[in-house]
């Protein structure tokens, strides 16, 4: 394509571009020295930049990227869609962070006093702080009280609002509109997993939503539904009712997380056949976090899989575990090519082989060591190594079951030889989650494999890929070695010692009172009574 | 490009053009604007004001558009007679270039005009903004409509002015206005990656689209400032401007 | 009420639960105070101190004949006075009911993961191979102290820790990078004294080059989730993130003059 024109005149359009750019650049820092510039230098630049363009040295490293300060577009506020923030907002997510991204808080160690100067001098790389009235937070009134029908009310103006083009049906960020998403720097973003709510950027509760839902989160595709309200399309108790209707998607607690996962002992049922049978309903959940696999190259910095909850249960010849984690997408899903494209070309060509061409599954590997350890020592918790070997059931969207494998390192697995495979998989994908299912006799005639054992931790790790995030081979999610414990029949002692216990306390109580008692009848009582002691 | 130009005054401004077609935008626009001290009061005097008109030849091979997807979005889909096509580059079918952004550029700086009270109303219908581009006064209210009756957002990200990003799920109305001059503002819908609109910001009412047809026409306010202004043509994508002359020597025809 | 605390029972139950309040919720609030870190005290801890507080309690209203008598008064008349035979009821049976359900709770299967014994800082090797040639880590200083511009060293430290270690490590240096929870053990701490501020530059170099797989046995090398950064990281390029750590952190490498051999003793 070319547009063809003749420049004529005494200015030439690169003196005018010049000109353009000399007053674009003039708006930068006003020259405040003191604490707020140190304390920014020495904590903050590194990702923000020492001129507070949000392209410090580590900004590559990380999606989102750190806010570029000379925009003064801030996502957690007080204040209407548009505005500036008041300094309590800035002052918020220094001391408290933001949890989807790598801004920690600062609360534990920074002094009162620096922080506050961080926010007089993070105001100084924007022009638009200082001109005209200071920022007003917004009154947002009293949360309505919670109910089922606030719920149902909610659920509507959910659809009403269409929330779920982005965030997804049940809010799992998997909304047609998902793929698409872009910040203030034109870099991809991620619709919120409304499920997660103990990583909102502004906060989880109820209120919190609330605020987000009538400010918007300026710098995001996240809009403000003030004109909404203005415009007498939903109330404003309507909008609580979304806010409490976002909060119920979202346990009532954010997961701790669980050392051990435990496997219940089925003694009068059938183990489960397939993923989404309700009898897991019925058993303990426990959640692993996972992370970006940073530790061997080519390494990972956006993983999209970001936690599994894992159950299990066995019935003394199996076991089975059922594994539950977000997801936006079926990989390989066409939609979401042109986001895969675009992550991989921001966050994976800096070392190693490049990312797998192609279409590229969804992966999940649950790693055991290949024998219980009896001492401390187990195999390495990234895939092993030469020396120790790990044990896997690897999945993938694309091929129906699981394979069993040994691995020696990450990327190296070898299949076990087709006659030793006895794991099987059942998987479901709806709304944006994941539910595989893998069962397993506890002990196998294989040599190669793990013969589980019952009432003690096992170790066990757990591997997750996104295909559509751009992820396959060493570009993944990783946990660290955690254990399962196949629970045993209950000891019958479990039982006799509490009824002993009970039986000789008791014993020993009646004797002590019936002594007291014969003594107090045969008058050998020799202390005064006190009359008026009741 | 300005071909058949017609200056029936003299004119003391600087003319611009801003292809404002599918491009980023940028943050080069005139942003120091109404910072005269000594503003006149000049409001446009109808029975002297001169006018300019032209069209925006496209020479080389027309860009062929990208067709847009909206089988998510069937109210949408089934308001469009063909198939809908982005809007970066729009060739009309004479070679002229439509949604071509021409303001005045330079040369109004001492004087004040009036901000409008009329709003200027931007549709988005079809999921598509109607217009493209607009030009509007600063502080003078856009009226943001909601044709469809689904969810659209508004987010506006302009970097002289404070942007916005308004949620409009259903058929509604919304207005908001720019307090600086800014060429260009884009406008995104994020619910509809395709969505995209670009508002020119001025301080002064001389200002232009190019249509589906083929003229941009400036009603221009003749002034006692020299005769040799500058014009500048803005082209393509935003990448740069092209600065034009603009006195009594153009003849009407010449191309530049 | 003040009858019931004149009365030596009154007072030992008075005591024992303010003593039971002070050491479970209360401790834990003091050395903040003087500016240490603080946990919660584990229960094992609580019951020793109780026990303690009763022996205490026992001993006072024994030491007396006439308090020990008064002291036990209430008792024996909830044993023995026909009026009280509703409490008596009470206590015989629930008294049995408590201590049956702490025997359950002791016996029931627990499903704790493996207690995990780990050193910190196991003893550094004498030597080790780096990138094809080896290094005595015995007596070795880092070079960059001694040549071309601290400044540059450091600034280039600065880049290599965020570009690589902010993720487990944090930008605060604290352990605490956004992806810290997902490991066990979680990443040290710089700001710690307890970490760098024991160690020689030598030593640190030699935990950044090896990493994880590097540690010996009793450091637990396959629950290690640092990586060895030989594999990515040049001599230099280790040396300046050294330099880096000890300057934001704000602590000084033990030096070889001080207790030689003593530096990887935790």
């Amino acid at each position: 394509m070319r547009i063809l024109g003749v420049v004529k005149g005494q200015l030439g359009a690169a003196a005018v571009l010049a000109l353009f750019l000399l007053g674009a650049g003039a708006g930068g820092v006003s020259g405040q020295e003191g604490l707020g510039k140190t304390t920014y230098d020495k904590w903050c630049s590194g990702c923000h930049g020492v001129d507070g363009d949000g392209r410090g040295v580590a900004a590559e490293y990380m999606l989102p990227r750190p806010r570029d300060f000379t925009l003064a577009l801030y996502q957690i506020r007080t204040t209407a869609s548009g505005e500036l923030p008041t300094d309590a907002d800035i002052r918020r997510i220094i001391d408290v962070g933001m949890p989807t991204t790598t801004m920690p808080g600062w609360e534990d160690l920074l002094s009162e006093a620096e922080r506050d100067a961080l926010v007089d001098y993070l105001k100084t790389f924007s022009r638009f702080f200082g001109q005209g009235d200071e920022p007003q937070a917004i009154d947002f009134g009293r949360a309505t009280k919670v109910s089922d029908a606030v719920l149902t009310e909610g659920r509507e103006q959910y659809q009403v609002m269409e929330c779920f083009k982005c965030h997804g049906e049940f809010g799992r960020g998997d909304g047609t509109s998902a793929t698409t998403l872009e910040d203030a720097g034109s870099f991809p973003i991620r619709a919120a997993d409304l499920t997660e709510n103990w990583k909102f950027n502004g906060g989880g509760s109820v209120e919190d939503i609330f605020r987000r839902l009538r400010t918007g989160l300026d710098g995001t595709p996240m809009p403000s539904y003030q004109d909404v309200v203005d415009a007498g399309v939903i109330t404003e108790e309507q909008l609580w009712s979304v806010a409490h209707y976002v909060r119920s998607l979202a346990p009532e607690d954010a997961p701790g997380i669980d050392e051990v996962i435990r496997a219940e002992l089925i003694q009068d049922a059938a183990l489960p056949t397939t993923a989404d049978d309700p009898a897991w309903d019925e058993v303990s959940v426990s959640y692993i976090p996972l992370v970006g696999q940073i530790i061997v190259s080519p390494r990972w910095f956006d993983p999209r899989v970001d936690g599994l909850w894992v159950q299990a249960m066995h019935d003394g010849q199996e076991l089975a575990m059922r594994i539950r984690w977000s997801d936006p997408s079926q990989s390989p899903d066409p939609d979401w090519a042109e986001w895969k494209a675009r992550i991989i070309d921001l966050m994976a060509p800096k070392e190693g082989d490049p990312p797998e061409a192609g279409p590229t599954p969804d992966r999940l590997v649950v790693q055991f060591p290949k024998e219980v350890p009896t001492g401390l020592e187990r195999p390495y918790f990234l895939m092993g190594d030469q020396r120790n070997p790990v044990y896997q059931w690897r999945w993938r969207s694309d091929q129906p079951g699981a394979v069993e494998a040994e691995a020696r390192g990450l990327g190296t697995a070898t299949p076990l030889p087709s006659a030793e495979q006895a794991v099987t998989a059942s998987a479901t994908f709806a709304d944006g989650q994941w539910t595989l299912m893998l069962r397993r006799p506890i002990t196998t005639e294989s040599v190669s494999d793990l013969d589980f054992t019952t009432g003690e931790a096992i170790p066990v790790a757990f591997f997750a890929w996104d295909g559509d995030n751009g992820e396959s081979g060493t570009r993944a999610a990783i946990s660290s070695w955690y254990f399962v414990f196949l629970e045993e029949p209950t000891p019958a002692t479990v039982f006799i010692a509490p009824l002993a216990a009970f039986a000789i306390t008791g014993g020993l109580g009646l004797l002590v009172v019936g002594r007291a008692r014969k003594r107090e009848q045969e008058g050998i009582v020799t202390e005064d009574e006190t009359p008026d002691e009741a | 490009m300005f071909d058949g130009i017609d200056l029936k005054k003299v004119l003391a401004a600087t003319v611009a053009v801003f292809i404002a077609t599918g491009c980023g935008g940028g943050g080069d626009g005139g942003g120091d604007s109404g910072g005269g001290a000594a503003a006149v009061e000049n409001p446009v005097d109808a029975a002297t004001a001169g006018n300019i008109s032209g069209s925006i030849a496209f020479e080389g091979d027309a860009p062929a558009m990208q067709t847009i997807d909206m089988e998510e979005e069937p109210v949408c889909a089934d308001k469009h007679a063909s198939t809908p096509m982005t809007e970066d580059v729009v060739v009309n079918d004479n070679g002229t270039l439509a949604n071509v952004f021409v303001y005045v550029k330079e040369g109004l700086e001492s004087l004040q005009f009036p901000t409008p009270s009329q709003p200027v109303m931007l549709d988005q219908n079809g999921c598509m903004y109607r217009p493209h581009v607009l030009g509007v006064m600063a502080g003078q209210d856009i009226t943001i409509k909601n044709s469809d009756g689904l969810l659209h957002n508004i987010n506006a990200s302009p970097t002289e002015n404070r942007g916005f990003n308004m949620s409009q799920p259903v058929a509604m109305e919304g207005t908001r206005s720019f307090r600086v001059a800014e060429v260009m503002v884009p406008l995104r819908c994020d619910v509809h990656g395709w969505m995209t609109a670009y508002i020119g910001v001025l301080d002064h009412p001389f200002h232009a689209v190019s249509g589906g047809d083929d003229v941009a026409r400036l009603a221009c306010q003749r002034t006692d400032q020299p005769a040799d202004g500058t014009l500048v043509f803005r082209p393509a994508l935003g990448l740069h401007d092209r600065v034009e002359p603009c006195s009594g020597e153009h003849s009407p025809g010449k191309t530049l | 009420m003040g009858k019931h605390l004149r009365h030596p029972l009154g007072q030992s139950v008075t005591v024992l639960v303010a003593a039971y309040l002070l050491i479970k919720f209360g401790i834990v609030y003091l050395p903040p105070l003087i500016g240490i870190a603080s946990a919660p005290l584990p229960s094992s801890v609580v019951l020793q101190y109780m026990i303690t507080v009763i022996v205490g309690l026992l001993l006072w209203v024994s030491d007396n004949e006439e308090r020990w008598a008064k002291f036990k008064q209430p008792m024996h008349r909830v044993m023995v006075d026909p009026e009280q035979k509703v409490a008596r009821a009470v206590l015989l049976l629930a008294t049995p009911l408590l201590v049956a359900f702490v025997t359950f709770d002791r016996v029931r299967p627990s499903v704790a993961a493996p207690v995990s014994f780990r050193s910190i800082h196991p003893a550094p090797p004498g030597q080790i191979d780096f990138q094809g040639r080896t290094l005595r880590l015995t007596g070795l200083e880092n070079p960059l102290r001694s040549r071309g511009s601290e400044d540059e060293h450091l600034e280039e430290g600065k880049r290599i820790y965020y570009q690589n270690c902010v993720a487990c490590h944090g930008d605060g240096l604290a352990g605490l990078g956004h992806y810290s929870q997902g490991f066990n053990p979680v990443p040290l701490s710089f700001q710690d004294v307890g970490t760098i501020a024991q160690l020689t530059e030598s030593v640190v170099f030699w935990r950044i080059a090896k990493g994880g797989p590097g540690l010996p046995n009793e450091g637990g090398p396959w629950n290690s989730a640092m990586p060895a950064w030989e594999d990515f990281l040049s001599e230099d390029d280790i040396w300046a993130v050294i330099m880096f750590l000890y300057e934001q952190a704000g602590h000084s490498p033990r030096t070889w003059g001080e207790e030689p051999g003593e530096e990887g003793g935790h």
